[in-house]
């Protein structure tokens, strides 16, 4: 992992309340790189305390001069950075966390990437993955949960993908697009009709991934899980971000997200 | 070149005056990959107790404006676990270690103290009497005088190794704690730990920490830990770490100067792990500027208008 300074490339507002950042990076960073990392950065300047601490947000993309964050705005360091200027210098500290397992995914298997809301963020990582790879599109079903279609991101891109042999689902709450429900309804829908039990990724809120996670255990699929978690260092110091693991252990009854994820084999949490 | 080196004991010997908070710092091998530990005055390591602990639940952090609550809850690995897994990367470093420790009895503190005066490779103890964030030990003993000071001499006959004891800044009269503490044996006074505060949700109505109270620390208290540094280090005679929101070397030279021998850079290490090493170096280029040679020229050196 790096601590490095990064300059603001560009920024692009996508819905009212997501945006794109794109930042620079040294170059070994892109090498080092494993979909489902993230990355701490600092949302104030060099001499400015507030806030205090560093952002862990999941690198959504690499691009020739840097990589790129997709952000929802939930808070003051959210807020703060939608308005970086380009050009604006910003301390990062990464790429930090395991990321997902992508040795596992071999060509035969069938993979199930299931993103909520701006978990996508982190999905998109390993889908851009396997399309480098050459991974076959077949072979993957993306399904996309969301409040409403507006929030649907990068959905036209997806939707070219299908056309070329990528599965797509979507669920909305409000049954503006897609299933009108959960995205679980779907899974456990389409878990039924496969043939063979596919691998399942995701990233989302906690209710969603709590949900999936037992279905995935039901049906006895490899399932892996992005949590998210305030942190205030992202690299296993502070010991804010633990959750809780399968175990008899009292004594040790906690993963650090920041470093033992943020994605876990399902079969090791505590849902 | 500018003698940064100081002298906490007659054995306990540091390069600079820049150590590291327990608790915000692991156990030193988490910062390998950013730092030299053997650049370091010295490392304290994250709180230990006698059995592993498993600490609080989550939620377990809050940011606050320049600072942060935490109530963690002092989970450790236990001594044992230390001493096998841990110590050996911090001798292999050639780090100073300072091993900060707790006990939820008297009793415990001096079995850990006992332990410990065994090892090679520890250089100096650091008893936690100050955690707000756990029901037993911490704080409890850290509030009161005579509590805080049979405890210091019942570790202090368990062990030969330097003593440093970390007050809390909550109580109502710091001076009085660390006169008690210098008076049972202890020779140091590492102060401050963090503040107890709170956080709420509005949209729930409810606590943000799992554990409703935690403990503030940060930039945000440092005015508080600059002012309790400077009231103790004018009523003892022993050497006084300054700790409390240190964030650049100017922070660091603001305690140096109301009187601490040595500061220790907490919550900081998480927004950037190689701060010790920007304000080792920082205090340095400002004491060569000034054409100070000797950082003891410098400590205490406050001018206070008569």
């Amino acid at each position: 992992m790096f601590l490095f300074h990064s300059t603001v490339l560009r920024l692009t507002e996508i819905t009212p309340d997501t945006f794109r950042i794109r930042l620079s990076c040294p170059e070994n960073f892109v090498r080092q790189f494993i979909p489902g990392q993230f990355v701490m950065v600092s949302v104030a300047g060099p001499s400015h305390l507030d806030p205090l601490l560093k952002r862990p947000f999941s690198i959504c993309r690499l691009r020739s001069d840097g990589f790129e964050l997709l952000i929802k705005v939930v808070g003051r360091g959210t807020e703060m950075l939608r308005h970086m200027a380009i050009g604006t210098l910003l301390s990062l500290h990464g790429p930090l966390g395991n990321g997902y397992p992508v040795k596992i995914i071999k060509n035969d298997s069938r993979i199930m990437l299931v993103a909520g809301g701006i978990g996508i963020a982190s999905i998109i990582s390993l889908l851009d993955y396997c399309l480098e790879t050459a991974y076959p599109l077949k072979n993957i079903n993306l399904i996309l949960g969301a409040r409403t279609s507006s929030e649907l991101l990068y959905i036209d891109e997806f939707r070219q993908l299908v056309e070329k042999g990528l599965s797509l689902s979507i669920a909305t709450d409000d049954g503006s697009v897609g299933h009108y429900g959960l995205v679980t309804d779907l899974i456990s829908r389409q878990l039924q009709d496969v043939e063979n039990n596919p691998i399942i990724f995701s990233c989302g809120p906690m209710p969603m991934l709590t949900a999936l996670g037992k279905l995935a255990m039901e049906a006895s699929c490899p399932c892996y899980l992005s949590l998210e978690s305030r942190m205030a260092c992202g690299f296993g110091v502070c010991l804010g971000c633990v959750t809780r693991k399968k175990t008899k252990d009292e004594k040790h009854p906690w993963v650090k997200v920041c470093q033992d994820g943020p994605v876990f084999d399902v079969t090791t949490l505590m849902l | 070149m500018v003698d940064l080196s100081i002298s906490l004991t007659p054995e306990l010997r540091l390069q600079n005056p820049v150590m590291t908070a327990s608790g915000t710092f692991g156990y030193g091998r988490e910062y390998e990959p950013y730092l030299e530990l053997n650049k370091l005055g010295a490392v304290v390591t994250k709180g230990l107790s006698l059995l592993p602990k498993p600490g609080n639940e989550p939620p377990r952090i809050m940011e606050t404006p320049c600072g942060m609550l935490n109530a963690i809850g002092l989970e450790n690995i236990g001594v044992e676990a230390f001493l096998s897994d841990e110590l050996p990367v911090l001798k292999a470093a050639q780090a100073t270690v300072v091993v900060n420790f707790f006990g939820e009895t008297i009793d415990e503190y001096e079995e850990l103290a006992g332990i410990m005066d065994q090892e090679t490779g520890i250089d100096a103890l650091e008893i936690n009497i100050s955690c707000p964030n756990v029901k037993a030990g911490g704080l409890q003993f850290g509030i009161d005088p005579r509590m805080a000071a049979s405890l210091v001499a019942a570790v202090r006959r368990r062990t030969s190794l330097p003593l440093i004891t970390k007050l809390s800044p909550n109580v109502t009269d710091i001076i009085s704690i660390a006169m008690a503490v210098e008076a049972a044996g202890t020779d140091c006074v590492s102060l401050i730990n963090t503040l107890t505060g709170m956080a709420v949700d509005l949209q729930s109505s409810k606590p943000v920490l799992a554990n409703i109270t935690g403990g503030l620390s940060g930039p945000a208290i440092k005015p508080i830990a600059l002012r309790m540094v400077h009231q103790v280090a004018r009523n003892v005679n022993i050497p006084v770490i300054g700790i409390g929101g240190i964030s650049s070397a100017n922070d660091a030279l603001e305690f140096l100067l109301v009187g601490a021998t040595a500061i220790q850079v907490g919550t900081c290490n998480f927004a950037n792990p190689v701060i010790t090493a920007e304000i080792a170096a920082g205090i340095e280029s400002f004491l060569h500027e000034r054409s100070i040679s000797h950082i003891n020229d410098f400590i205490g050196s406050l001018k206070i208008p008569s």
